[in-house]
């Protein structure tokens, strides 16, 4: 187990009249070198959950280990950078943090303050780049002068050139179009599967969590409410209904014609086989 | 009629980047057009055009026959009213109840008048008991829905909605979403969505594909959400009934061609018991 | 910024919290010059009186006043250094060595202390009790009659009002920003003055980017919604004066008068 949530709390503003309790106990084991979902309402803990895995919120009650660092509330946290190398956090907006004068100097920025060399930085920056889909040209110009999603692939290459073994990503898609939000996924699932990366990535997009996640973590009130694997998670539909998610199209047609007569099964998640099987029924009748 | 009418449009930010390129199009009053396209399409610089917040190149824009020129800017904005896509970078008051007064300020209402008006409105869309609030304490959806009253305030016979919905959570799409249709069935206005949620573009009655600042192709939503090359050149998603439709002839079974999710529902269950 | 209290607001019902926010700095003006007048031990008596039943008319508890000067006490002590050095006039107090320090050193001293601490007590009586749009609209009202001689006065209370509504996301960006280079390896604490400086600069460089963009975006946001500056427009929030306003401003140009007769008849 790399990552283990013991009874975690975290209080937002302690002991001041703002206060405001955003995590409860949390108990949460996270199998390493999966691609994890972390889903739930606005406000239900996800962003506090992801911020104690490199230590930049620290429990308020509980411990967690994370990787082979363990983290217990009031005791004075030793080692975060080197947590911190080791754990890749990537923020909602991550364009925003670029500011550097060219893409190189911005992509050595972290790895040089987790002290690597200035050459070892550079190799690094270039593999970086590299896995996000862009060529050595952008490597000096100004990361200013890019697109939107150009800037956030830059943005989130500065993360991947630390080389941390986990990779968490607070909504990485918002505010891409569809095309590029796909393109974004498939690169995080590629870091999992080729690269052997553990990720978790915090969204509320129901087709990323079925296409490119292995589990899915549900949030509520700052509880998690439910840990699955995400063939589980879409099975049921009345438990969907419950936690008020829109089902992946998949599973809302299977739905709908199930209650109108089709016998679809609960484990039909992709257009192929689904449409397969409707083929088949609807030939049988014939 | 036609309520809008854009001709020839041409824009650029700078002389290496052409964002819109001989653009025309018309929009008919009282319809919903969708504006469809990836980021960097033009399709939000359009926008920025049709209400004058940039300045064209060469072209027109016509706003009820009438050209879009200095003179005529602020009567053309009192009549086109926009919601732009940052929650937060376009709360100007300090409170939702503030927020709402700032364009009757500026349009001279009878400071005693404003209560009425910005009740009848936080009404509207379901804020009433949030007038007091400040920003901060609000969610996307929720200051959202604040801008959109602000602007229905100012009694707008257009709406342009300007990827409004691109930075909120689902629930917060779907509270807006639900106001634009909304908007759409009650009042005649005209309403102009820019977006490139593609389940969006099924409801509109019009839309206009935008790639590489240019029109790719326009007209019902029916026939061009079934244009697949085209929508593919255009970078676009397909709309997932389109997908399953083209899976299903390969397993030998043709549809009559529908967009959205529910018709093709329909037509599966027609055919599974009428054989 | 949790600790800073000089210039908070604070949320009590109270005579003074309703009172126009106009009268408010009108009186806070008329007290100030009355603080100005040397009256001697009984006028600053005088005033010590009054402004303390101020303070607690409002509510504010003098713990917060005294939290409030807690800034100042450093400024006071270094200014009596410097008096002990400068003023050689008065009684000898006591020697330190072959050192004199003269009576006149501490009495100035303490005289101007008395003067900033009344002072900051008048300051915080208005802007404890008064929302700070509230405050930028009492300035923008007072103002009016000098745009004539070119004052903006609508102009400024638009800039002041829109800085204090973005006060809190701006707070909240910086956060997020230190956050996010923190997870980079950045340490504001310790680290060399060359690492310090790029730390810095990390916060500083993000943070001017998307201030930048929210400034764009928010005059998008005005203009459409038909503001444009220098045009006439109305104002929602009306200010409206009622007896307890004459009241105060009367009972503090009252106050004045009596400071004059006592510093310059008696």
């Amino acid at each position: 187990m790399s990552i283990e949530f013991n009874k975690v709390s975290y209080i937002y503003s302690e002991k001041t009249p703002f206060e405001f309790a955003a995590l409860h106990e949390v108990d949460l084991k996270l199998s390493e070198k999966k691609m994890t979902a972390i889903i739930g309402a606005t406000g239900s803990g996800k962003s506090t959950l992801v911020q104690h895995l490199n230590a930049l919120l620290l429990p308020s009650g509980g411990k967690l280990k994370v990787l082979d660092f363990e983290i217990v509330a009031k005791q004075k946290a030793t080692n975060l950078k080197a947590l911190r190398s080791h754990v890749g956090l990537v923020f909602q907006f991550p364009e925003y943090q670029l500011f550097e004068e060219t893409i190189m100097k911005d992509l050595c920025f972290g790895p040089k303050n987790f002290g690597v060399s200035e050459e070892e930085a550079q190799l690094k920056a270039k593999k970086a780049l590299k896995l996000v889909g862009l060529d050595d040209s952008y490597l000096e110009k100004s990361p200013l002068d890019l697109s939107g999603g150009q800037k956030r692939r830059v943005a989130i290459a500065g993360i991947l050139a630390m080389d941390p073994d986990v990779l968490v990503l607070d909504e990485p898609t918002a505010g891409l179009d569809p095309q590029g939000a796909v393109q974004m996924m498939s690169l995080f699932r590629e870091l999992n599967q080729k690269h052997g990366k553990t990720v978790l990535v915090v969204t509320h997009d129901m087709e990323h969590v079925l296409n490119y996640c292995d589990e899915v973590v549900v949030m509520k009130k700052g509880e998690v409410y439910s840990h699955t694997s995400v063939k589980e998670f879409f099975q049921d539909t009345t438990y969907l209904d419950e936690l008020h998610i829109l089902p992946p199209a998949v599973v809302r047609v299977r739905q709908m014609l199930n209650a109108r007569g089709f016998h679809v099964p609960a484990d039909c998640f992709d257009i192929k086989t689904l449409c397969a099987h409707i083929a088949k029924e609807v030939k049988h009748h014939g | 009629m036609k309520q809008i009418e854009v001709r020839n449009l041409d824009f650029s930010y700078d002389e290496n980047t052409h964002a819109v390129k001989n653009v025309s199009f018309s929009i008919e009053k009282g319809s919903y057009t969708t504006i469809i396209g990836h980021n960097g399409s033009g399709k939000s610089t359009i926008a920025k055009l049709m209400i004058g917040l940039l300045e064209k190149n060469s072209g027109e824009v016509l706003i009820d026959g009438m050209p879009l020129t200095l003179e005529s800017l602020q009567a053309i904005r009192s009549k086109v009213g926009i919601v732009f896509q940052n929650p937060d970078n376009q709360f100007i008051g300090s409170t939702v109840r503030d927020d709402i007064a700032f364009g009757l300020e500026n349009h001279c209402v009878d400071p005693d008048k404003m209560d009425e008006i910005i009740m009848e409105f936080a009404k509207k869309v379901n804020m009433v008991e949030f007038l007091d609030s400040e920003p901060t304490k609000l969610s996307g959806g929720q200051k959202q829905r604040v801008a959109i009253a602000g602007v229905l305030a100012m009694a707008p016979e257009i709406m342009i909605f300007d990827e409004s919905t691109s930075m909120l959570d689902p629930q917060g799409k779907n509270e807006i979403n639900e106001v634009i249709r909304e908007l759409h069935a009650k009042t005649k206005m005209t309403l102009v969505s820019i977006t490139h949620d593609i389940e969006e573009v099924t409801k509109s009655d019009y839309v206009i594909v935008m790639n590489n600042g240019q029109i790719v192709m326009s007209g019902k939503p029916e026939e061009i959400m079934l244009r697949e090359k085209e929508l593919m050149k255009s970078n676009l998603d397909l709309p997932f009934s389109l997908k399953m439709m083209k899976e299903l002839e390969k397993n030998k079974i043709r549809l009559s061609k529908s967009v959205t999710i529910e018709g093709l529902v329909d037509e599966l269950c027609q055919l599974n018991s009428t054989k | 910024m949790g600790n800073f209290v000089l210039g908070k607001y604070l949320p009590y019902d109270s005579v003074i919290h309703k009172m126009d926010p106009r009268a408010k700095i009108l009186a806070m003006l008329l007290v100030l010059i009355s603080i100005f007048i040397p009256a001697g031990y009984l006028g600053y008596t005088v005033l010590g009186i009054v402004i303390v039943a101020t303070v607690l008319m409002a509510k504010l508890s003098l713990k917060f006043v005294w939290k409030s000067m807690k800034p100042m006490l450093f400024m006071l002590c270094f200014l009596l250094v410097i008096n002990v050095f400068a003023v050689k006039t008065g009684d000898i107090l006591f020697t330190v060595g072959t050192f004199e320090i003269y009576s006149d050193a501490v009495f100035q001293t303490v005289y101007i202390a008395v003067r900033l601490m009344l002072m900051i007590m008048v300051t915080t009586c208005l802007t404890a009790t008064t929302k700070p749009l509230d405050l930028t609209l009492g300035i923008e009202d007072l103002l009016k009659p000098f745009k004539k001689v070119g004052v903006p006065a609508h102009e400024i209370a638009m800039m002041i009002s829109i800085a204090l509504r973005f006060i809190p996301t701006l707070i909240e960006e910086t956060e997020r920003i230190m956050k996010a280079q923190a997870s980079r390896g950045v340490d504001l604490q310790e680290g060399k003055l060359k690492e310090k400086i790029m730390a810095i600069l990390s916060l500083i460089v993000p943070l001017f980017v998307s201030a930048f963009q929210r400034a764009e975006d928010l005059a998008n946001a005005m203009e459409a919604r038909g503001y444009a500056p220098g045009q006439r427009r109305t104002r929602y929030k009306q200010l409206k004066l009622h007896f307890r306003d004459y009241a105060l401003m009367l009972c503090s140009a009252v106050l004045l008068v009596l400071i004059c007769v006592i510093a310059f008849v008696l």
